[in-house]
Order: structure tokens, then C-alpha cells, then sequence
């Protein structure tokens, strides 16, 4: 092994889903930590992690009860991002761990924090980590006696990094616990919820305007909630918008606990999807599909990039599915030499047809111990877009489309080859 | 026991020191944990990550194989990516899963070195343990592997090894120039320096010195290993100031080892604290007094010898604690994490360490070994 190792679409579409190399397993050797694997190993290192996400609950705080390992992270990251003041630490040593003593000290902690703040925190967010996990620790019966010691709503977080291949790895359940709070109210008709990010998605996206048309006066996010109200009248939603598939099982829950149904609209690139998409929506809503516009705005940006006819490079650490991304490059006519991402029975489909187009494309694994030997000057790259594959072409264009604010529509496409057409 | 933080930082863990102490010797560390420890380590507790590449992994342990206990599965990763990689050695460390199932860390390595034919050592952490825990173990292991015997004649220089070098408490090379620098100035020249700008060779060096010279407490273990084998005397303490520098230099040639934290400041009980790891509070503690007859208590919350602390210093492991220890005084140096719980009346002078609070200060954190850094640090202690 002294060479990044990969395969190319054309490869990967004949193996098929139920045949996926272990290249692409994580379970299946060890994962290098590398800039670039940074996504898997620590989500909230570079963006939304359990701890961060657990906080989108506006005025709550956490209480992360874990070895010093786990939290340490959290406080350095807090310091950075402005939110310091809400993270409490229950730090475990190995002889708690061993006689669950911690575990009493949990609803005392929580009554502590309610009472030492200025202003009360509107709900305590316990975050609990892989020891836990593998404890078997009943976290709910932790936050009912909580809740009773401290008067506040509290919800269980779990950072169980143990579960990451699991059908609930923590990204997925965090997203039920942000929402766990919510009670039933009245619904109304013309409010809506758009789930999926822990960011707001970019307010200049055709999709607001087109859900307005159709009479939607309200739509929440949870990170535009200004207060703990706003986030209560969630529930009064006639039903959710979910933007990311890492939801639905939020959405799911939020269906059972409080009748919300959801409506599923995945991020794509590509401008004649989104079309469909938006048509298909507007005729469930009642809304006015009046997206010529937007439509066209966006493919005279993509026509501009055409004009340089540059050799992409896709990673997956961006405001996008890599597949997706380049399957919509490869469709409008650009190249792409190789793809930093992670094959799955959820993509395959978009794989088959990447290598229908493009069967040499490489796929590469961030996580692959062999990525230590990837040689950028191995494939032609004009522009990097994303985190990782920027990190490995030094010498190339750089698009990080990393952005908190999320880009969705074909507003997302158009400014992401605004960016392209600006370098 | 329960420590408890409700506003400061927690010091990295031993994780973090074991694999800062072997970042740059070109072995395969391995990290035994689902993921996680990992990555603080390589985002907050290693500057030099970002700047070239080390062979640094995860095992990626998962649920099922955390409670069947399946170690094949660690070992055969190993050996299937050394076998492709061709480290110098093989390094694997716990985290909290593996202490929990009581993974048994001598027989990963065991095993992983029959199979492999390449040199494995098993690191006995937890991420439980603050990092000085994790370098002890560090340097004490390749101390005891590679450093054998003797090379070179005698080349009529005074040779130094500097032991305990990582920069979660060195920073950068430059605070290794500068203690290099010390010591050709004191008429001594650096040997081999564990472990920044270090290579296996140079460890295979160390025992061709004269003295050691611990710059944490992390390297004090090694150095009385080296003592006992090959009769090199150390010291501990970090060259700041004048005449502690001056007294640091005459210990590494005495021939003896020589405890230079003079903790007797006269009557009277201090008024400032400077609160970080041991040799170096220890160190600045003692330049400021023999310099400038400022008497100074010491706060540890890490792992140090005792021996080291006076009456008016303190080991804590708790925030509780600090913030009542804090109290006592009138100015505090330390960290600028811990300025949330220095009282008002406690005048704060700020010096990050990237052990504390990572890379969040780095810039701001001064190389006292260099003279301007050093004066600068104790007019901001000593002014009104």
C-alpha cells in the first residue's frame, strides 16, 4: 500500500449495492484521521456535532456527562463559537464508571444549574456519551428524575459515537431529541416546520416563496426560533418540510407525538430535479409552480462555468450529497476526476448513473488508511469543491461550500457557480 | 473521584499525550475507540497535525465488537495496514470502551507483534487521565526500547538530552531553540530531544549524554530510568529567568540529580499563583523569586510528584477547589480559561498553554525561555 487506494464508478457499478468494497466500511479497517476525515471522526469540530446540535433548543443548556475526553472538545469549540456559557461538565473517572455512583449525582447537577443562573435556562439537555451506551444506562429515567429535581424540561442527547453504522447513528437521534420537547398544540394551516439542518437554510431560496404562494404565512426553523416559545408553537405546524433524509426519523416521531405529517424534499444539484421536485410539491401544497425564473437564472451560470470547462474534484464534507453534486456536474457537461464520498445502498442509484457518463471517475475513501499516500498530482483538478477535497489540492481552485447558512434550490445552484464563475 | 467543571476547560487527556509524544517518530499509533478521542486530539491538542502527515488512526470500534469483544478484528486491521504501511513501531492506546470491557492491551500487542514482526506497544490509557499521565508512559516505554546503550566516543562536548517534549507544553520548535540555545550558552549542546524534531535515531542517541534535562514532569520517569542505567543525572525545570537558568545549568553538570523547586519563600504566605503543569509553574514560580524575590504559590491539577510542592502550593482535580484556592490571592497567572473563576479581586494575567485550552490561544502563548518573553510575562505580574 503506497498508493491512496479507490475504485472507479465504472467498478463500483458492476460490484452493485450488495457487494460495496470494504474500502468503503468503516467497520472494516482502521479509519485515518486525517483534516479531511474530520466529518466522521468529529462532526462538531467542523460544524454541527451531538453536543452543538443538542443546544439548537433556543436558552437550553447542557449538562455533558462523560470522561474528560469526550467534553474537552466541547469547551474549546464553545469558546470559539460564542456559547460557552452553556455547557456544565459531569466529569467521569473510571471508578465512576464502574459503580454508576455518577448517575445519582445527575438530577442534583441539573437542579444546580437551574438554580445558578441569572436567568433560567428553559430546558437542561443531559448528553450522554458511548459509556453510557455501553452501561445500558436508562437515560430516560434519568431525565424524568431530572425534570422533577429541577422543575425544567430536560431531554437525553446521546453521543453515542458506538452506534455510528447503526439505522440511529447519533446525528439521526440527536434530531428526535432537539424535538422531544415539543407538546401538542391546535394546529394551524398556514404554519409550516423545515426540518433537516441544525442551520437556517438561506432565506434567498425560491422555496420560501414558493411555499407563501401557497398560503403559508409561518415557517419555522428550529435555529431562527428567537426564543423557547417560538419553539413551542413548532408544534402547531400543519406539517413539516424535511430537507434532509437524517430527519425523517425526528419527522416520524413528531407524526406519532403530535399528528404532524411531513413532506420529504431532498437537496439536489440538479436543476431539472429540482423542477420536478418543486412541481410535485406545489401540486400537494396548492402552491403556484412559477419557477421559470429561478430556473433559468441558474442555468446561465452554469453555461458561464462551461466556458472554462474546468475538472472537478467532489468531497463530501460540503452543503452536499457528493453523488448527487457530481452526478449534476457530470450532466451539464463538466468532468469529474475523482470523488472523495462514501458509497452506500442509499446511492447506488446516483453511482449506476455517474458511471454511465463517467465510468473513470474515482472514488475515494477519507477514511481509508491509505488516503496518508494520496498524491494530488495522481488526478487532473481544476476546482476543489469542499472541505476535504480542498484539503488535499493544494495547488487547485478551492470551493469550500461549507457555509452554515444551507443553500437549497436553485438559488443553492446558482450561487454555488456564482462562486465557480468568480474565481 | 468526581470532578465537576461548570465554566473551565479540561487539561487533554493521556490520549492525547501518548500520540503527541509519538507524532513525529514515523510509527502507527492507533487510538482503540469508536471515535472521538481521536479527534480532540488532532483539532485542539496537536498544533502540528494540520502541517504533515502522521501515520494517526482510529480503530473505529463499533457496539457489536465493543460487547462480544471481538480484539481479532483490532489486530487484523493493524497487521493488514502495518504490513502496507511499514511503520517504524506500532503504537495502540485505550480510550474509555475498551477500559469498560477490560480490553487487555499487552495481548493486542503481543499479538499484533507476532504477527506483524513489527515492534507494538501498548499504551495503558483511558481518556480518563490528564495527558502528562500519557507522555510519562510515552517516553518511558521508548526510553526503554530504543535507547540501549552507548554509541559514540566521548566528543568533549557536554551533551543534553531534553526529555519530555511535546508541544502541549513546548508549543513549537521554537521553544526548543530556545532551550538549545540555553544550553550552548552554559557551554552544553542539545543531544537528541524527546520528542520534537526527533527521530528513532535520535532516541537510540539519548544514552550517549551527559544529563537529562525533564522540561514536564512527563519526562521524569525516563530520566530515572536513564539514571539508573546509564548514570546520566537530571534535572527538571525549564530555563527562565536569570539566575534559575543559571542554577538549572550547574545541576545538568553537577553529576547528581538535583531538585531545584526551592519551595521556601520565607515568612508569609504569597500573593500571586500561577496555576498550570508542575515543571513549568515550578519553574516560573522559582525564576520569579530568584530574579526578583517574588514569592509565588504553585496550583496543580495535573499529575506531579508531591515532592515538588511546598506548603503554599497545591495539587487539585477540581474546579471547586481552584475556585476556592483562588480566593487567597491577589493576582493569578494562568490559562484564559480559568478566568472565569478567578474572583474580582484577583487580578489575572493571562498565559495559555495549549494543554488547557488547545489552539483557541496560541499566538498569545510566550516562550519564556527567551529573555524578552520572560521580562514581559513578570511586569504584567508584578505592575499595579
Amino acid at each position: 500500500m503506497n498508493n491512496a487506494e479507490y475504485f472507479t464508478t465504472g467498478c463500483l457499478a458492476e460490484y452493485g449495492p450488495d457487494m460495496i468494497p470494504d474500502l468503503y466500511k468503516s467497520a472494516s479497517h482502521l479509519i485515518y484521521s486525517s483534516p479531511a476525515s474530520l466529518a466522521f471522526n468529529s462532526p462538531g469540530a467542523s460544524g454541527f456535532g451531538v453536543k452543538r446540535a443538542g443546544l439548537s433548543v433556543p436558552g437550553s443548556v447542557m449538562l455533558l456527562v462523560s470522561p474528560g475526553c469526550c467534553g474537552r472538545n466541547t469547551t474549546l469549540e464553545s469558546v470559539r463559537d460564542g456559547y460557552s456559557d452553556r455547557f456544565y461538565f459531569l466529569e467521569l473517572d473510571d471508578t465512576d464508571i464502574i459503580t454508576g455512583r455518577y448517575q445519582e449525582k445527575i438530577p442534583r447537577a441539573c437542579r444546580e444549574i437551574a438554580g445558578q443562573r441569572d436567568e433560567k435556562p428553559s430546558a437542561v439537555m443531559i448528553c450522554v456519551t458511548c459509556v453510557d451506551a455501553l452501561l445500558g444506562t436508562d437515560a430516560e429515567a434519568l431525565v424524568k428524575e431530572s425534570e422533577n429535581e429541577c422543575g425544567l424540561p430536560v431531554a437525553a442527547c446521546y453521543m453515542y459515537a458506538l452506534t455510528r453504522d447503526s439505522t440511529l447513528p447519533p446525528m439521526v437521534s440527536v434530531r428526535k431529541s432537539v424535538y422531544s420537547l415539543l407538546k401538542k398544540k391546535e394546529r394551524r394551516p398556514d404554519e409550516i416546520n423545515i426540518l433537516g439542518y441544525f442551520s437556517p437554510v438561506d432565506r434567498s431560496s425560491e422555496l420560501f416563496e414558493i411555499l407563501e404562494s401557497a398560503g403559508i404565512k409561518k415557517i419555522r426553523e428550529i435555529s431562527r426560533c428567537k426564543d423557547i416559545s417560538e419553539y413551542y408553537d413548532m408544534a402547531r405546524a400543519n406539517f413539516s418540510l424535511v430537507l434532509d433524509s437524517s430527519s425523517n426519523y425526528a419527522a416520524d416521531d413528531m407524526m406519532k407525538r403530535l399528528g404532524i405529517p411531513y413532506i420529504e424534499i431532498v437537496r439536489t444539484y440538479d436543476i431539472d430535479k429540482i423542477d420536478k421536485t418543486y412541481r410535485s410539491l406545489c401540486s400537494a401544497i396548492g402552491a403556484k409552480a412559477e419557477t421559470e425564473k429561478y430556473y433559468s437564472s441558474a442555468k446561465s451560470e452554469i453555461e458561464k462555468a462551461k466556458r472554462k470547462n474546468p475538472v472537478f474534484s467532489v468531497g463530501e464534507t460540503l452543503n452536499a450529497d457528493a453523488f448527487d453534486l457530481t452526478l449534476s456536474l457530470l450532466r451539464y457537461g463538466f468532468k469529474v476526476s475523482e470523488i472523495f464520498g462514501t458509497p452506500s445502498k442509499y446511492n447506488y442509484g446516483m453511482i449506476k448513473k455517474i458511471a454511465a457518463i463517467s465510468p473513470d471517475t474515482k472514488v475515494y475513501s477519507n477514511l481509508s488508511p491509505s488516503m496518508l499516500f494520496y498524491d494530488e498530482n495522481e488526478n487532473k483538478c481544476d476546482i476543489s469543491v469542499g472541505k476535504d477535497a480542498s484539503y488535499y489540492h493544494s495547488n487547485a481552485e478551492k470551493i469550500l461550500w461549507a457555509d452554515e447558512i444551507q443553500p437549497f434550490g436553485f438559488a443553492g445552484v446558482r450561487k454555488l457557480f456564482e462562486e465557480i464563475n468568480s474565481l | 473521584m468526581l470532578r465537576h467543571a461548570s465554566i473551565t476547560s479540561i487539561y487533554a487527556a493521556d490520549t492525547s499525550g501518548v500520540a503527541s509524544a509519538l507524532f513525529e517518530l514515523g510509527g502507527l499509533t492507533v487510538i482503540h475507540d469508536p471515535s472521538g478521542c481521536n479527534s480532540t486530539y488532532t483539532t485542539h491538542d496537536e498544533p502540528r497535525w494540520a502541517d504533515f502527515d502522521s501515520m494517526f488512526y482510529v480503530s473505529g470500534l463499533t457496539e457489536k465488537d465493543a460487547i462480544m469483544g471481538n480484539d481479532e478484528k483490532v489486530i487484523s486491521d493493524l497487521a493488514y495496514t502495518a504490513e502496507r504501511l511499514n511503520p517504524e513501531f506500532i503504537a495502540i492506546c485505550g480510550s474509555p470502551m475498551p477500559m469498560m470491557v477490560g480490553t487487555d492491551f499487552d495481548a493486542l500487542a503481543y499479538e499484533t507483534e507476532k504477527r506483524t514482526g513489527i515492534k507494538t506497544f501498548a499504551f495503558h490509557t483511558n481518556g480518563m487521565n490528564d495527558y502528562i499521565s500519557g507522555e510519562e508512559e510515552a517516553f518511558y516505554e521508548l526510553v526503554k526500547y530504543y535507547s540501549i546503550e552507548k554509541h559514540s566516543e566521548e566528543s568533549g562536548d557536554f551533551l543534553v538530552n531534553v526529555i519530555g517534549a511535546t508541544p502541549i507544553d513546548m508549543t513549537d520548535y521554537s521553544h526548543i531553540k530556545s532551550i538549545s540555545d540555553f544550553l550552548e550558552k552554559h557551554k552544553m549542546k542539545l543531544n537528541s530531544c524527546l520528542s520534537m524534531g526527533c527521530k528513532i535515531p535520535d532516541i537510540e542517541k539519548i544514552p550517549d549524554a551527559d544529563a537529562n534535562l525533564a522540561v514536564s514532569y512527563s519526562g521524569i520517569k525516563a530520566c530515572e530510568y536513564l539514571n539508573k542505567k546509564f548514570g546520566q543525572n537530571y534535572a527538571a525545570g525549564l530555563p527562565f529567568g536569570e539566575k534559575f537558568s543559571e542554577k538549572l545549568a550547574d545541576a545538568l553538570k553537577s553529576g547528581k540529580n538535583i531538585n531545584l523547586f526551592n519551595r521556601d519563600f520565607g515568612s508569609g504566605f504569597p500573593d500571586i499563583v500561577i496555576e498550570g503543569e508542575s515543571v513549568f509553574s515550578l519553574s516560573l514560580s522559582s525564576a520569579l523569586y530568584d530574579d526578583f524575590n517574588i514569592g509565588s504559590s504553585v496550583i496543580c491539577p495535573l499529575k506531579t510528584d508531591k515532592n515538588f510542592l511546598g506548603k503554599n502550593d497545591f495539587s487539585v482535580s477540581d474546579e471547586n477547589e481552584e475556585k476556592k484556592i483562588y480566593k487567597n490571592f491577589k493576582t493569578a497567572v494562568a490559562d484564559n480559561l480559568y478566568k472565569p473563576i478567578i474572583p474580582k479581586n484577583c487580578r489575572f494575567v493571562s498565559l495559555p498553554s495549549v494543554g488547557f485550552s488547545g489552539r483557541c490561544f496560541l499566538g498569545q502563548i510566550p516562550d519564556l525561555s527567551r529573555k524578552s518573553d520572560f521580562q514581559n510575562l513578570v511586569k504584567k505580574i508584578i505592575s499595579k
